[in-house]
């Protein structure tokens, strides 16, 4: 496995006027190719803040952030990122915010096109390629901005709970999306969210955090995402190995 | 909402014409003129216009130098603003300056632009235009500090530079508060109109309006004041239309 990014022992601190926040402390992980790697923690455990370092919208006070050995020291087109909010820009159509990484990169309209339409296709918004962003519903914004992201075909996808707004009907649904998507594009994920089920049947790793000293306690290798990919009826959640799991990794947070 | 509107106006007008019923004295034709000697000084002007030059003729006067003005502050003003959003350095030292400027009377600095550019027009257009610099150069600044983050943040990761995050993101983003900078500035280049016009001028409503206030021409006088409020009225509606068009995602997340 090729490893894309490396992460070593870094912290992060957000100074306040009056005290200084320890947001995430001692983390070091690899992100290798591939990979569907799900961030899972409590709310103000650092989640985000390890997304934006990773991203380059933060530098780690201490420690390095490593992409194939270059030092990250800003946001670039390599590392895409999905936000809770779709944040889609409303002066665009779905067309064009999905069109807007190929056009920066300076591609032919043709293959523009090209790009536009399997992403768009990828996440089932054809017929509203032409609409206003501000007319969808929340989970067709956030597809759009998945297809936004993807169209840019960046190596590492970081993702902050983009389903955290959504209903969990939706949500469910745009999980076998993503994870459809991950498999066919060949993609390296890094997903944060609180919801264990979704890290579990996403993930194809699960780092856990907790706020602390370190910030990360404990990692799991797990498959059941592929097995889902193979056969998507198998009732996994059900098995014994699953419910274990789960109550390993909650007793874990329940620290 | 324009309904609701025209009630307001017609009750004002009719309060107007009971006070100025003559049996009633309540108050003197000079000081309120009646509404129909209002209306028929109002036909008088536009059929033979005043002073020996036609009511178009005053109109595009005070016109001309209004556009005159507005267009010279969108194109220095709107620049000049956006900079001073993304540098702080040339921002001090321009809001500095506009925020001593801005509060001044117009009348004021008008005699120290006589001096400087003499009694002719291009005085008065540039009295109009300080008018309207300040709210478009505000707006401005304060759009660019407005710019969501979060899309600032998107285009990054997207491989925008520096300039194709202003045009795709930046500028795209403040259209709506430079809009209503430029509505704001048209509304004060209004207000600045007849002070513009004080001075040597021999043409423009503004004057027009001088003119018959010292030759007690009232009626005149007030129709000078409905002609500046109804063009007032109809530029901001104006405006709001081109807004709407091209600002189609206002109030939109
Ligand atoms: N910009 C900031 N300035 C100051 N403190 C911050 C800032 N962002 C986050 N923090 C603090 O850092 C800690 C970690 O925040 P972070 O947003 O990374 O948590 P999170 O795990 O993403 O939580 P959630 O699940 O609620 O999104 C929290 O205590 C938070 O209050
Ligand atoms: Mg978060």
């Amino acid at each position: 496995m090729k490893k894309i990014i490396e992460i070593d022992n870094i912290s992060v601190n957000y100074d306040m006027d009056e005290e200084t926040i320890k947001a995430l402390n001692n983390v070091s992980l690899d992100i290798n190719k591939n990979e569907f790697i799900c961030i899972l923690g409590p709310s103000g455990c650092g989640k985000s803040t390890l997304l934006k370092t990773i991203a380059g919208f933060i530098i780690p006070n201490e420690g390095n952030i490593y992409m194939n050995n270059q030092e990250i020291q800003t946001p670039d087109k390599s590392r895409g990122v999905v936000f809770q909010e779709p944040n889609l820009f409303p002066w665009y159509t779905v067309f064009q915010n999905v069109a807007i990484g190929p056009k920066l990169n300076n591609r032919s309209q043709k293959e523009i096109n090209n790009i536009c339409d399997k992403y768009l296709s990828q996440v089932e918004l054809e017929e509203y390629k032409d609409s206003k962003v501000f007319e969808l519903s929340g989970g067709q914004k956030q597809r759009v901005a998945i297809a936004r992201t993807l169209a840019n075909n960046p190596e590492v996808i970081l993702m902050d709970e983009p389903f955290g707004a959504l209903d969990s009907f939706t949500r469910k649904k745009m999980q076998i999306m993503i994870r459809d998507l991950w498999n066919k594009n060949n993609s390296t994920i890094l997903f944060v969210t609180h919801d264990i089920d979704e890290a579990l049947l996403l993930g194809t790793k699960i780092y856990v955090m907790r706020r602390g000293e370190k910030s990360i306690v404990k990692s799991y290798d797990i498959d059941y995402t592929n097995r889902l990919i193979n056969n998507p009826k198998e009732s996994v959640v059900k098995e014994e190995g699953f419910i274990k799991l789960k109550e390993k990794i909650l007793s874990l947070l329940e620290e | 909402m324009w309904f609701k509107k025209l009630i307001v106006w017609l009750v004002i007008i009719f309060i107007w014409f009971i006070i100025t019923i003559p049996n009633l004295n309540i108050v003197s034709d000079v000081v309120v003129p009646q509404p129909s000697k209002v209306f028929l000084s109002f036909i008088e002007f536009l059929n033979n216009g005043y002073d020996s030059k036609s009511f178009w003729s005053h109109i595009g006067a005070s016109f001309g130098r209004l556009f005159l003005a507005i267009i010279l502050a969108v194109i220095t003003a709107v620049p000049l603003g956006l900079l001073c959003g993304y540098v702080k350095k040339i921002e001090t030292v321009v809001s500095t300056i506009v925020e001593f400027v801005r509060p001044l009377p117009p009348l004021a600095y008008y005699m120290v632009l006589i001096l400087w550019l003499g009694i002719g027009n291009t005085s008065k257009v540039v009295l109009l235009f300080i008018a309207a610099f300040a709210p478009i150069y505000i707006a401005c600044v304060q759009a660019v500090k407005l710019v969501k983050q979060d899309h600032i943040l998107s285009v990054q990761t997207l491989g925008a530079n520096k300039l194709q995050l202003f045009t795709h993101v930046v500028f795209p983003s403040s259209l709506p508060n430079i809009f209503t900078g430029i509505r704001t500035a048209t509304g004060v280049a209004f207000t600045t109109l007849v002070s513009a016009e004080m001075v040597a001028a021999v043409s423009g409503i503004g004057w027009v309006i001088l003119d018959a206030s010292g030759k007690l021409n009232s009626e005149i006088v007030f129709v000078g004041i409905i002609v500046i409020g109804i063009s007032a009225i109809l530029i901001d509606k104006f405006l709001k239309f081109i807004e709407n068009k091209v600002i189609f995602w206002k109030g939109q997340a």
